[in-house]
């Protein structure tokens, strides 16, 4: 019997998100984020989503919480880096129409490390008294510490229904390969229950298998693949191309200006697909974006 | 409000002004838009410093010797030259643990005993601004020196008090901040404006005027501060930068003139 392919459409592997499920997704800043399924999520009309992003996020939760698809976030970090704070994030908390969990980094990096092992709690140092996050977050809870008496905070799991992971390389049976940065793919993937991997190019299992050391996050973790060139696009896609400053400048005016429904017709409604969107964006753009 | 100078900017001076602050053998970091820090530790490393060692935020990269400033820490291009790319994971624990003896730090605000806020202004429920969240300002708490610095100075940034606290400084001023923090972790020990130099006064631990830079004054310093700072009685103008320090600065470190624009 023949082993089986993990790879499935966009539309086929995106329908596993329903109203009301808790997604993560890889992004630093604007390197990695999985922007290709976060607009098949607007176009399939999730609703109700707990987005449980990265420490350092933001483009994709702007987009999300626009189009009213998002109800609660964990924030660590949502912002637009060098172009400023997250328009329709800030207006959606400053108006109390989402609900926001703060939390920080490594709330979140050590809460994805307790569903990985699969342990009840993780425990945080007591200095985490000094700051307000347990005073706006009932998630954090003091306790004792039992060996030393003193203070420290338990914080919960964060396990995520289904995790988008962006990388550069990937085979049929999902042993994904994440050039430059380490965007603690492997770690969402070991939190979650399923795993999308969405992939510049596919590579034969021989390419794997010829180098086991290069795969970052095993199949073994993987539901499906998803092959979506320039899929971070306007994000940048470490060894592959740099972000699209001009678009995301683009994006961050709009939003400032609560014009986002704008973008949202233009470059998720607009396009049929994928490919047709990045026909859009165009041949010359994609190739000056190239790193090469 | 920024001063434009004869032969250097603002941000230039504040890069080199961090510069000097640099010890060797140290191991710093760094975080997300963050030029003028990364121009001080890659200015220390050519001069008094080349055993400091430093993280390039997002990248992961452990000492980076890419030949320019880039708008982001994150940027992968920052892996050039590198040592290691550090995991999320192991930025959490070695920071968590305390391995990194300094940091550069900014916030939405900063209050009078260097307590950081990233949240909101404003009520916590009803804010007037929602900022972007922690991120890891908790490490306020691990880092052994904090070095914040703030490429704008304003009444609405040095805040008397901050609305949110995300990164303790020296808390409420008193020892309670002791109890809590990590053994070695000292906590602020610089505030650097575009028009000023601020440390802490050891026993009050409140913020305190050092030096005012070139080309600005007493008056609008205190006219720009949410709080009346501590006056040193060694108040003194900002030493401005040596021809050398600036010659390394341009020619090794930012040949394309991203500090001549960032801060004129």
């Amino acid at each position: 019997m023949e082993r089986q392919s993990k790879v499935k459409s966009l539309e086929e592997a995106m329908r596993i998100v329903k109203d009301g499920t808790t997604l993560a997704m890889t992004a630093t800043h604007y390197n990695s984020v999985p922007m290709a399924a976060i607009r098949q999520i607007v176009r399939q009309g999730s609703k109700g989503l707990t987005v449980i992003p990265t420490p350092s996020a933001g483009l994709a939760i702007d987009l999300l919480v626009a189009v009213g698809s998002l109800k609660t976030c964990y924030v660590s970090y949502v912002g637009l880096e060098f172009l400023g704070l997250a328009p329709n994030f800030r207006r959606a908390v400053e108006s109390a129409s989402i609900e926001v969990f703060d939390v920080d980094e490594p709330t979140i990096v050590l809460g994805f490390k307790a569903a990985a092992a699969g342990i009840p709690f993780m425990p945080l140092p007591p200095y985490y008294r000094l700051t307000d996050l347990p005073r706006v977050n009932h998630y954090y809870r003091e306790i004792t510490d039992p060996f030393s008496g003193n203070v420290a905070y338990a914080v919960p799991p964060l396990r995520p229904d289904v995790s988008i992971i962006h990388v550069q390389k990937c085979d049929p049976f999902g042993n994904a390969r994440q050039l430059g940065g380490n965007h603690m793919e492997s770690l969402i993937a070991k939190a979650s229950d399923h795993v999308i991997i969405t992939t510049e190019e596919i590579i034969p299992l021989e390419e794997t298998t010829s180098d086991p050391v290069g795969t970052t996050v095993p199949g073994i973790l993987v539901d499906s693949v998803v092959k979506l060139p320039y899929g971070a696009h306007p994000g940048a896609c470490p060894a592959r191309y740099d972000y699209d400053k001009e678009h995301l400048k683009y994006y961050a005016f709009l939003a400032r200006e609560s014009k986002t429904s704008e973008y949202v017709k233009e470059f998720v409604f607009g396009p049929r697909d994928h490919l047709d969107y990045l026909q859009k964006i165009g041949a010359r753009r994609l190739f000056e974006l190239k790193i090469s | 409000m920024e001063v434009a100078r004869d032969g250097y900017s603002t941000a230039e001076l504040m890069a080199i002004v961090l510069a000097r602050e640099m010890r060797d053998g140290e191991f710093g970091a760094l975080g997300a838009a963050s030029q003028i820090p990364m121009a001080a530790v890659k200015l220390a490393k050519l001069t008094h410093a080349p055993n400091l060692s430093w993280l390039c935020g997002g990248s992961g990269a452990v000492n980076s010797k890419l030949p320019r400033l880039l708008q982001s820490a994150a940027d992968y291009r920052n892996l050039f030259g590198a040592e290691y790319r550090t995991s999320m994971e192991d930025v959490v624990d070695l920071e968590m643990r305390g391995r990194v003896h300094f940091a550069f730090l900014g916030g939405m605000q900063v209050d009078k005993f260097g307590n950081l806020n990233m949240v909101c202004v404003g009520d916590y429920h009803h804010p007037t601004v929602r900022g972007p969240g922690t991120v890891g300002l908790i490490f306020t708490a691990a880092f052994g020196r904090i070095y914040i610095y703030l490429n704008h100075h304003s009444p609405k940034i040095l805040v008397e008090k901050v609305d949110f606290i995300s990164g303790p400084g020296f808390y409420d001023g008193s020892r309670t901040r002791d109890e809590f923090v990590n053994k070695n972790a000292r906590g602020p020990c610089m505030v650097l404006t575009p028009l000023a130099v601020f440390d802490f006064h050891e026993v009050s631990r409140q913020m305190r005027l050092l030096s005012i830079h070139p080309g600005c004054t007493l008056e609008q310093v205190l006219t720009q501060t949410g709080f009346t700072p501590l006056m040193s009685n060694q108040l003194t103008e900002t030493k401005a930068p040596t021809e050398k320090e600036l010659t390394l600065l341009r020619t090794h470190v930012d040949p394309e003139g991203v500090l001549r624009r960032l801060i004129p």
